[in-house]
């Protein structure tokens, strides 16, 4: 039985005065010790789906579908229930730490009150805990870092405590929101470096969502592309990278400059990522598709198994391979 | 630290010196203006130290100030440091009653408020919007008239013998004068809360399975009581001026009173005592919240530091 | 017309309607009083609500009704007082004290944090005692100081806002005097701000006028005031509520009303 297993998740929120869907029949699922990248541009609904398996998602949000986490499910959990699994089955890393750490509160009573309250450690054996898991994610002289503030430390220190403080609660499936997204550009591979080893390590299935495709190919066995709240493409990373089966997924790779390979222009995808409710009619990527034709703008495809992954279009099988990007990864 | 001490000297010398801006000579001020036998005089005199230069003066009164020697009341031929020492309790034990009844019904009203949407909120922003209107004298009476004259629930004077008398006594004064300032705290606690409620740390919290009463509590409350603590802060000196008022609507005999007292015969002895203490009182508590304040969050703690 | 409707609200109309009765009442006061309000028949004390007395008589057997209309005067006379007062002197001030900045600005905080340190009733407390002399006029002395601060500081906070904005530093630039600047540029846009607070300052105010008027600091019998009449001890230790109830809620009304229009002004000031 597969650790995750979302089907036909719909999410509608209220926006404005308005219901809007954000996100459209996503269907995902993930095995134990699997890392899968959830890769979407802005308002692809990546960051939604991460908290609607949480259970966090905002007061008045309409959901339907399922979301199954060791075959129970999620969206019909009481609070006791939502309690249980946020401290014993899923962890979250959150993508600006310094928003989301208590700023008037310690580092070390940030590590510790989880410890304390949630699985009733004492204040003692929850500090030498907590120092052992500063030293886990690298961070230098971990007795003082425990007495010092948030605002005393700096971004890439806080992503590691925060990392660290995912890690002791024996959770099995860890969501990374753009976890070094904030960072400093030369911060970022460390940190990405010290999540993927964590997650080896300790046997995790991994979510993570990120709007950088090549952070997840690098890092994650399988690749989930996200378009107006609904998923493109799903298959492992590698096949992605080489051979997409979605005009989408090809357009991002071309999208990313090499730094081997000097181009005259810049490649681009003409129009802006949208949301869910801005989409058109028919296939949510129509309007900028290069290859659409006639049925693409009426019928929505359907979300389709193939031998080596999953795809929503209606031209896959005849793109085959004109599909794959000139500069390959290997 | 020693901005507070300037200050404290400041107004104390303002008080000080007050007495020369009466027209005529400050020993007649003193004396009320009252005709006295010569011995009284030669005393006053040399209480004052008014046969000695201003500065001198000054620092001479200070020095009896505060080894609280308040001097001689004139109308009551008695110490007022005495008067003083039989009206400081029931004052103090009104004001902490009443900020005890503004702190408590201004954070739950104001958390409630906060927390939930819909008629709770409605009805509690329509009764702040009112009782901010309410001065504590007409609370005063309106209460009186309703709750202890018509249904005899509460006594209408007197401030009471041991603890629990007393407590039951100042219960109406302390509610009257409680009033405006809770409505004014509920107000900023939902707003600060209500503020609190969306910063991401709330959801880290509430991700990582922490229960929501200590969430609350220890992230939302707290965080939150800054401005709310501000706030009571500036209240402080409205809440020791209106001691005033209630004692006088209630008949206490406290430091409001005895104040009054003062006024009316003219005994500028006590009025002295009486405004020293309020001020001093003012100035302590004011530095006192800055104190709390910066415990509260230590991200000030390290801006006054640098 | 219909500008005001959206911008007042039904709450502010009402607000407004009820300011301009009362300042009509007090300004033609002598023609809707129905008998006299200083004087009264020693036989008709504690006369009960009738068409001869409308509200009621007091201790003294004065026709009720008739002290509240002119009690009016007093309770829009003083606080009006107070906010000029607070004005001419805070407002220049806290534009002084923001616009030099640096020692100029501390002295004038410390010196306004000296004068926040006397409460209205201390202030009238010192001036009753050493002049001998109770009334109107010290009173609004009193509580006209004690507001000195609060105009100070919002105008201060709002000045600095403005002190630092492109045009007024294009003004420096042409070479207008400190003054004009001040005076000509920088005052008028803070103007909607401070009507705004001085609005719910003047209920602030009369709270604080009547309340000396209920000590006995303020005005005194026979004249009457709204705050001298809620504290009217010779009707309530007979337990004659009715000319304190009565006071005491139009005292209520009035509070109310300027603080909800205050509020609307500023609300709309910063939309």
């Amino acid at each position: 039985m597969a650790l995750l297993e979302i089907k036909h998740l719909s999410v509608v929120l209220p926006v404005g005065g308005s219901m809007r869907p954000i996100i459209e029949d996503l269907s995902l699922e993930i095995e134990q010790g699997q890392s899968t990248g959830l890769v979407g541009e802005s308002g692809s609904g990546k960051t939604m789906t991460a908290r609607a398996i949480m259970g966090l998602l905002p007061e008045g949000a309409q959901v339907t579908g399922e979301i199954l986490l060791n075959g129970q499910s999620v969206l019909r959990m009481d609070r006791h229930q939502l309690r249980q699994m946020r401290v014993n089955d899923v962890a979250m890393i959150f993508q600006d730490s310094r928003a989301h750490i208590n700023p008037v509160r310690t580092i070390g009573d940030f590590l510790t009150e989880t410890m304390i309250i949630n699985h009733g450690y004492s204040k003692r054996v929850a500090r030498y805990r907590s120092i052992n898991l500063l030293e886990e994610v690298g961070l230098p002289q971990p007795e003082q870092q425990l007495r010092r503030y948030p605002h005393e430390l700096s971004g890439g220190m806080l992503q590691r405590v925060m990392i660290a403080s995912t890690l002791h609660s024996g959770a099995k499936l860890l969501l990374a929101d753009e976890p070094t997204t904030a960072l400093d550009v030369s911060i970022q591979s460390e940190v990405m470096a010290l999540i993927s080893d964590l997650q080896i390590e300790r046997s995790l299935a991994m979510i993570l969502v990120t709007h950088d495709l090549d952070l997840a190919v690098s890092i994650c066995q399988n690749i989930a592309v996200l378009y107006a709240g609904t998923i493109m493409e799903m298959r492992t990373a590698t096949d992605l990278y080489n051979d997409p089966l979605h005009p989408y997924s090809s357009a991002l790779a071309k999208c990313r400059p090499s730094i081997d390979h000097q181009s005259d222009r810049l490649v681009t995808i003409s129009g802006s990522p949208m949301s869910a409710f801005d989409a058109p009619e028919g296939c949510v990527f129509s309007d900028r598709c290069g290859y659409a034709e006639d049925n693409c703008k009426t019928e929505r495809p359907g979300y389709t198994q193939k031998v080596d992954g999953s795809v929503r279009c209606h031209r896959s099988d005849d793109l085959r391979g004109d599909l794959v990007p000139s500069i390959r990864w290997t | 630290m020693p901005a507070l001490v300037l200050l404290l000297l400041a107004a104390s010398f303002i008080i000080f010196i007050s007495i020369y801006f009466a027209p005529g000579d400050p020993l007649a001020t003193l004396a009320g203006q009252r005709s006295m036998p010569p011995e009284r005089m030669e005393k006053l005199q040399a209480q004052y130290h008014l046969d000695k230069p201003l500065m001198q003066r000054y620092f001479l009164w200070l020095g009896d100030v505060v080894r609280l020697d308040f001097g001689e009341s004139i109308s009551l031929r008695e110490p007022v440091n005495d008067r003083i020492r039989e009206a400081a309790p029931v004052t103090l034990f009104l004001v902490i009653y009443a900020q005890l009844l503004v702190v408590l019904i201004g954070t739950v009203s104001g958390s409630i408020a906060a927390c939930f949407r819909g008629w709770p909120d409605t009805v509690i922003m329509v009764a702040t919007s009112i009782g901010v209107a309410i001065p504590n004298f007409v609370a005063a009476i309106i209460l009186t008239m309703i709750l202890a004259v018509n249904l005899d629930w509460f006594p209408v004077i007197g401030d009471g013998e041991n603890f629990w008398d007393r407590l039951y006594h100042l219960t109406l004064p302390a509610i009257s004068q409680a009033i405006v300032a809770s409505a004014l705290l509920s107000r900023v606690a939902r707003s600060s809360i209500r503020n609190e409620l969306q910063n991401e740390h709330v959801q880290t919290a509430i991700a990582r399975g922490l229960p929501a009463g200590l969430t609350f509590r220890k992230h939302v409350l707290r965080n939150a009581s800054g401005p709310m603590l501000s706030v009571v802060g500036l209240q402080v000196p409205a809440m020791l001026a209106g001691t005033v008022v209630i004692e006088r609507a209630f008949d206490l005999d406290g430091l409001g009173s005895l104040l009054l007292t003062g006024v009316n015969s003219s005994d500028f002895p006590i009025v002295q005592a009486v405004a020293l203490i309020m001020v001093t009182a003012t100035v302590v508590i004011n530095v006192g919240v800055d104190i709390v304040l910066a415990f509260l969050d230590p991200r000030i703690r390290l801006d006054r530091r640098q | 017309m219909v500008d005001f409707r959206q911008r007042l609200g039904w709450l502010g109309i009402l607000a407004v309607v009820v300011v301009v009765v009362i300042v009509t009442v007090s300004l033609l006061a002598p023609w809707l009083a129905p008998k006299s309000h200083l004087y009264g028949e020693l036989g008709d004390q504690f006369a009960p609500l009738s068409s001869n007395y409308l509200l009621g008589a007091d201790e003294n057997g004065r026709d009720i009704l008739s002290r509240l209309i002119f009690g009016s005067r007093t309770s829009l006379l003083g606080p009006l007082a107070v906010i000029l007062i607070a004005l001419i002197v805070g407002v220049p001030l806290a534009i002084a004290s923001a616009w030099k900045g640096g020692l100029s600005d501390v002295i004038i905080g410390r010196f306004l944090d000296l004068i926040f340190c006397f409460p209205p009733v201390l202030t009238a407390a010192l001036i009753v005692t050493l002049l001998n002399h109770r009334g109107l006029a010290p009173a609004v002395v009193a509580v006209g100081i004690a507001y000195i601060p609060w105009t100070a500081r919002i105008t201060r906070s709002a000045a600095l806002r403005e002190r630092f904005l492109p045009y007024i530093t294009a003004c420096e630039v042409q070479g207008f005097s400190v003054f004009s600047i001040c005076t000509r540029h920088m005052l008028p846009n803070l103007s909607r701000l401070i009507v705004a607070q001085s609005t719910i300052a003047f209920g602030h105010a009369l709270v604080d006028i009547a309340a000396l008027s209920f000590l006995g600091l303020a005005i005194q019998s026979p004249n009457p005031d709204w705050g001298l009449m809620v504290g009217s001890t010779g009707s309530i230790a007979r337990g004659e509520y009715g000319q304190a109830i009565f006071a005491g809620i139009l005292i209520i009304i009035t509070v109310a009303a300027f603080s909800i229009i205050g509020n609307r002004i500023s609300e709309n000031e910063r939309n």
